[in-house]
């Protein structure tokens, strides 16, 4: 038998958008109101208004589960609505800093005051450079990576993991590394102008750490990314 | 369920309730400290 034998005889499945949870209708219908949850937890300012929807999401999978029709596990549907939430807050919140929203009153409301709490880069010079926004250069690096780079990747992958697609699953490992690549760049720019960022804020080092280790989702997922059974992820 | 996984899923679900109150608390916070806009001194 020639290798184009082989080929011939390779049982092809039919093309599939969204795999085995778009062919269940309480699941799709789970999905859509887990992913308006998503999205407006995604806001930061309307994070409160998202707990209806992942409620709702939540009882809808639970009636999945009860009528044996549920179509991933649970701890899929947690790990990646959390990522997923983690970049979007990311996403739009830093985004709001690199983009002309930092000439709003909300932001210029907002940065300042965060500024003011943990870090004070957000308020020194506030939008007195060419690109507004906050006056430290190397963040300003690190936000141009983040938002237009990093996050959007992140967002993509956390949705095609909850989707239970092959490719979210290898995704998820590459953008966590990405995250943790990051991770260690900001926190030593962070360090390294200590006196004018932790050291010129109300909480100080303490305050910083509370408020931001919430982000530190990559060295949570890790390695549950890499001891979960990857046949699940067959899409 | 494996117990690292179910570690895992736990610290997700208590970051993820952090995430919604730093998002409910911080701005009315910010406002009740310093009011609307840039109000730094």
């Amino acid at each position: 038998m020639t290798r184009v034998d082989d080929v011939r005889n390779v049982e092809v499945r039919p093309e599939s958008t969204g795999g085995a949870a778009e062919e269940n209708p309480l699941m799709k219908r789970a999905d859509r109101f887990l992913l308006i949850g998503i999205v407006l937890g995604g806001t930061w300012a309307f994070g409160v208004f998202s707990i209806p929807f992942l409620w709702i999401a939540y009882r809808l999978m639970s009636q999945a589960q009860r009528e044996g029709r549920l179509t991933r596990p649970w701890a899929v549907t947690i790990i990646g609505t959390f990522c997923l939430i983690d970049a979007s807050v990311n996403f739009i919140g830093w985004g709001t800093d690199l983009f002309m929203a930092h000439d709003t009153t909300l932001m210029r409301t907002l940065w300042p005051g965060y500024g003011k709490l943990v870090d004070g880069a957000y308020y020194i010079d506030y939008n007195s450079l060419a690109v507004g926004g906050l006056a430290n250069l190397s963040e300003k690096v690190l936000q141009f990576y983040g938002v237009l780079v990093m996050y959007p990747m992140r967002m993509a992958a956390a949705w095609a993991f909850v989707k239970m697609k092959r490719w979210g699953l290898q995704a998820m490992v590459i953008t966590s590394f990405m995250y943790v690549g990051f991770w260690v760049a900001y926190v030593a720019n962070l360090y390294l102008a200590f006196n004018a960022r932790m050291g010129a804020s109300s909480w100080g080092v303490t305050g910083w750490w509370i408020m931001v280790i919430i982000y530190a989702s990559p060295f949570v997922v890790l390695p549950y990314l890499y001891t979960v059974n990857r046949d699940l992820f067959s899409d | 369920m494996p117990p690292m996984h179910r570690g895992i899923v736990f610290v997700a679900l208590f970051f993820m309730l952090a995430l919604f109150i730093e998002a409910v608390v911080i701005l009315p916070l910010i406002v009740m400290r310093w009011g609307w806009g840039y109000t730094v001194g």
